[in-house]
C-alpha cells in the first residue's frame, strides 16, 4: 500500500471525526448537554473494629472509717474517650461489720450487725504516663498509670451517702484487649452513721481485670 | 537455506538475555502483596513524607518504626482516634488518625482518601453517654444519661440522678428532648425539655417511712464544649416543677462529662 494512499485515508478520518463534532454543535445552535456514560458507584463504608470500651471485674480490700476492712468485689464499665481521657463507671460491695462497737456496749447497725455496703460512681479518668513495662529481655506490655476523680452514692444501713471518689492506678496491657490493673481509692462520704454529719473517708486497694472491645 | 538463515537470526548473546529476562519476571511475580490481615479496615498509602509507628495508641508511647511516603499499610483497627496498622512486611503498630487523614485508599481505584472513609463512619456514631454532678434543690447531686442524636439539632436523651442529702435522699428518672441551637460548633447552646418520676425519701435515723413520689417536669438550658474529639464537657441549669399534691419548683445545676461514639 503507498504512503500517499495511507495519508489520504488518515486525513479522511480526521476530517470525518472533525464533521462529526460540527454535527453536534449545530442541532441546536447552544452547549450541549453531556450525557455521562459511567453509573455512579455507591461505596460502602465498611465498620472498622473498634476497642474504645473497657469491661471488668476487680477484687480488693476496702476500709470503712469507724467500722474496720473487708473484702471488696464489683465491676466496672469504662469508655476511652481520647487517649488521655476516660469516663468509668464502677458498683461495689463489701460487708460493714459493728463488732468493734459492740465491744463498747455500742450498736450503731441495731440487732442486723452486718450491712452491706453498696456503691456506685462515676469518674473521668486522665491517663498521666503512658509507656511500656518490660518483662525480661523480648517482651513488653504498653501501660499507662492514671489518675481518676469523680462522685458516687454509697448505699449502707438502708440509707444512701453521696460519696467523692478520686484515686489513682496503674494499667497495663499484655494484649490489645486485656487490661491488668492496681488501683487504690478514696472515697470521702458523708455520713451520719454514729449520730452526727461527719465526712468519713473509705479507703479502697484492688486489683482488676478489664477486656476492651 | 533456510534453517540455516533461521539459526543465524537468533545470536548467541540473545539467549541468556532473554533467560534473564524470564528470571526476572519469574522473582517478580514471586514477589507479590502479601494478602490483608484479616478485619483489614482499609489498605492505604501513606501522603505524608514519613508517619511514626507508635507501640501503644497514644503520643505518649515510643516509636519503634517509621513508614515513608507511599509505603502501603493495612489499616486493622481504631482506638481514641489512633488505628493499629500492618505494614507488608508484618510489622503492627499505631498511626494517629491526624497523619492517616490524608493517606490514599487503594481500594479498585477509588479517589478517596483515608480522612473521607473516617468521616463517612463517623456521621454513623451519635450515642452519647456522661455524667453529670452538681445540686438539686440544695443537695449534692449525681447524674448519668444516655443519649441518641438522630439529627444534627435534635438528641432524645434517658437521665437518672440521685441527691442524697442530709435530711432526705432525692432521686428522678427523665426522658426528654435536648435541641442544639448552635450544632456543629466547638461552643453548643442546647436547650432541654424532659419529663419524668421524682422520689424522696427521709433519712431513717431521722424519720422512717415510706418515699414520697411525684411527677417532675423538666425545662432548662446549657452548653457543650467539644474538648477533643469524641469527648465533650458540658454544664446545663435546669428547672423542676414537682407535682404531688402541690407543684414546687427546684432548680437543678450540673457541669459533666459526655463522651459521643
Amino acid at each position: 500500500m503507498s504512503k500517499t494512499l495511507i495519508l489520504g485515508v488518515a486525513l479522511w478520518v480526521c476530517a470525518a471525526s472533525g464533521w462529526a463534532a460540527d454535527a453536534v454543535y449545530n442541532t441546536s445552535g447552544s452547549l450541549p448537554i453531556l450525557e455521562p456514560t459511567l453509573d455512579r458507584r455507591t461505596i460502602k463504608v465498611p465498620d472498622i473494629d473498634t476497642e474504645n470500651f473497657e469491661v471488668g471485674v476487680f477484687i480488693g480490700v476496702l476500709s470503712v472509717e469507724d467500722f474496720g476492712s473487708s473484702m471488696l468485689r464489683g465491676a466496672r464499665v469504662g469508655i476511652h474517650a481520647t487517649q488521655d481521657f476516660f469516663l468509668e463507671g464502677a458498683f461495689g460491695q463489701a460487708t460493714v461489720s459493728d463488732e468493734s462497737f459492740k465491744t463498747a456496749g455500742l450498736s450503731p447497725f441495731g440487732a442486723a450487725g452486718n450491712h452491706l455496703l453498696d456503691y456506685y460512681n462515676v469518674v473521668i479518668g486522665y491517663n498521666l504516663f503512658p509507656g511500656q513495662i518490660f518483662w525480661g529481655e523480648s517482651r513488653a506490655w504498653t501501660s499507662a498509670a492514671y489518675v481518676v476523680a469523680g462522685v458516687g452514692n454509697s448505699h449502707l444501713a438502708n440509707d444512701d451517702y453521696f460519696t467523692m471518689v478520686f484515686g489513682m492506678g496503674l494499667r497495663a496491657q499484655p494484649t490489645d484487649w486485656l487490661a491488668v490493673r492496681v488501683e487504690a481509692r478514696g472515697h470521702e462520704m458523708e455520713t451520719n452513721l454514729l449520730g452526727r454529719q461527719k465526712m468519713g473517708h473509705n479507703f479502697e486497694a484492688n486489683f482488676s481485670v478489664g477486656v476492651f472491645f | 537455506m533456510a534453517a540455516e538463515t533461521g539459526h543465524a537470526m537468533i545470536s548467541r548473546p540473545f539467549v541468556p538475555a532473554l533467560g534473564l529476562l524470564l528470571g526476572m519476571l519469574g522473582a517478580g511475580l514471586c514477589q507479590a502483596v502479601p494478602a490483608a490481615p484479616s478485619g483489614t479496615f482499609a489498605h492505604v498509602a501513606i501522603a505524608n513524607d514519613f508517619v511514626e509507628i507508635h507501640a501503644g495508641p497514644g503520643r505518649g508511647y515510643p516509636v519503634f518504626h517509621v513508614a515513608e511516603k507511599n509505603a502501603e499499610l493495612y489499616v486493622l483497627r481504631e482506638k481514641v482516634n489512633w488505628y493499629k496498622v500492618q505494614t507488608l512486611k508484618g510489622i503492627e503498630g499505631w498511626i494517629a488518625g491526624t497523619d492517616l487523614a490524608s493517606a490514599r485508599v487503594l481500594d479498585g481505584g477509588r479517589s478517596l482518601s483515608f480522612g473521607q472513609l473516617e468521616t463517612a463512619e463517623q456521621a454513623r456514631r451519635r450515642a452519647e453517654v456522661g455524667f453529670f454532678v452538681g445540686q438539686f434543690a440544695g443537695d449534692s447531686m449525681l447524674s448519668a444519661f444516655v443519649a441518641y442524636r438522630f439529627t444534627r439539632y435534635f438528641a432524645v436523651e434517658v437521665a437518672t440522678a440521685k441527691a442524697p442529702g442530709v435530711y432526705s435522699a432525692s432521686s428522678y428518672n427523665r426522658l426528654g428532648i435536648r435541641v442544639h441551637v448552635v450544632p456543629n460548633r466547638q461552643w453548643s447552646p442546647y436547650v432541654v425539655g424532659a419529663a419524668g418520676l421524682f422520689s424522696t425519701k427521709p433519712r431513717s435515723t431521722l424519720l422512717d417511712s415510706d418515699p414520697a413520689n411525684g411527677v417532675t417536669s423538666v425545662f432548662g438550658g446549657g452548653v457543650s464544649y467539644v474538648a477533643e474529639r469524641g469527648f465533650d464537657v458540658r454544664g446545663a441549669v435546669l428547672s423542676h416543677w414537682l407535682s404531688g399534691g402541690n407543684t414546687t419548683q427546684f432548680i437543678e445545676w450540673q457541669v459533666g462529662f459526655a463522651a459521643t461514639f
